[in-house]
């Protein structure tokens, strides 16, 4: 990748401290752990005089407040909405293992990530019983590898539900929606290529 | 949300995808095989990202921010591992900056940047060969 100027490329060592004379613009790929922290710095260099890295001017997003702060109540309703859903495609998992033990290992992750979605989400939240479009009647009419295509197709349909979802929420659950619907379209991934 | 709210947070976003771009470069150049092919196409996503948020800041009458002529890297890379390593290093970082984006835009940017974590987190679990419940949230992971 070149530089866009050309002065030649300076690094900082581990703990962001300046390799070289030149001052220059540089920019700090290590964010000594705050969130965000693909830094840039401009001129003054790559770190405070201290040695550690220069904090970001983005403020970093400690444990957010819970609710939507425009309509609370509408957030709770969305958090436990979802975390039932969450917790039918769970069972979906559950089935699965029940029809196909041989797939326990492959999905029994993926699954467990589910519960703490749901956790997230609603701690109230208790799990439903077998999801009637879901349950192992439905699962034991496929095969291995059609069953792990449909809880792809599952999870696909539910990380965009929850892209729908993260509009109408408020701006730290729709942070968590979002992570939840990445996370869902990463197993519909992983689960094809398992097929 | 205002128009220069909106810009601050994309510029924000910008510049993190111009550090996960230097970063592919620099990883690149230490694969073979499918990881590099990989990570080429990495590099073309995130360039094609990176010229998205250029032009939604462009609209906005902004001054996209510029890459820097140079990233400090965490620890050197020479190495096909270390290149791994700062794959996932960058994919990890930068879906939480995405994460945090989503909070702070609404409607169409909010869908644009979710869909920036999401491209993220399927690079960050393809390079640690696994997926994580959180994707872009720090404060749940582990």
């Amino acid at each position: 990748m070149p530089a866009t100027s050309d002065e030649p490329r300076k690094f900082c060592d581990h703990r962001g401290v300046p390799v070289g004379e030149e001052p220059s613009r540089r920019a700090v790929l290590l964010g000594g752990g705050s969130v965000g922290a693909l830094l840039v710095v401009s001129a003054a260099g790559c770190t405070s005089a201290g040695g550690t890295p220069s904090p970001s001017p983005t403020p970093t997003r400690a444990t957010p407040p819970p609710g939507n702060p425009d309509n609370p109540d509408s957030d709770l309703a969305l958090r436990r909405r979802v975390a039932w859903e969450v917790l039918a495609l769970r069972a979906a998992y559950t089935a699965v293992i029940e029809a196909f033990p041989s797939l326990r290992r492959t999905v029994s992750g993926l699954a467990a990530e589910h519960d703490a979605h749901a956790a997230a989400l609603d701690p109230a939240t208790t799990p439903p019983a077998t999801s009637p479009s879901t349950g192992p009647a439905t699962t034991a009419s496929l095969s291995r590898s059609g069953a792990l295509r449909r809880l792809a197709a599952l999870e696909r349909a539910a990380a965009t539900r929850r892209t729908a979802d993260m509009l109408v929420a408020g701006p730290d659950l729709a942070r968590l929606l979002a992570s939840i619907s990445a996370c869902e379209t990463t197993h519909a991934a992983l689960l094809q290529s398992a097929t | 949300m205002t128009a220069g709210h909106d810009v601050e947070v994309l510029q924000r976003v910008l510049a993190a995808e111009h550090a996960v771009v230097y970063a592919y470069g620099v990883a690149g150049a230490h694969l073979t095989g499918p990881p590099r092919a990989r990570a080429t196409r990495g590099w073309a996503s995130h360039r094609a990202a990176r010229d998205g948020l250029t032009a939604l800041l462009v609209d906005r009458n902004a001054t996209p921010v510029a890459p820097a002529p140079a990233y400090a890297l965490p620890t050197p890379v020479t190495s096909p591992a270390a290149a791994l390593d700062l794959l996932l290093l960058v994919e990890v970082r930068l879906a939480a900056t995405y994460a945090d984006a989503v909070a702070d835009l609404d409607g169409d940017l909010r869908t644009t940047t979710a869909r920036g974590l999401t491209t993220a987190a399927l690079a960050g679990a393809h390079w640690r060969g696994g997926s994580v419940a959180f994707p872009g949230l720090p404060e749940r992971a582990g």
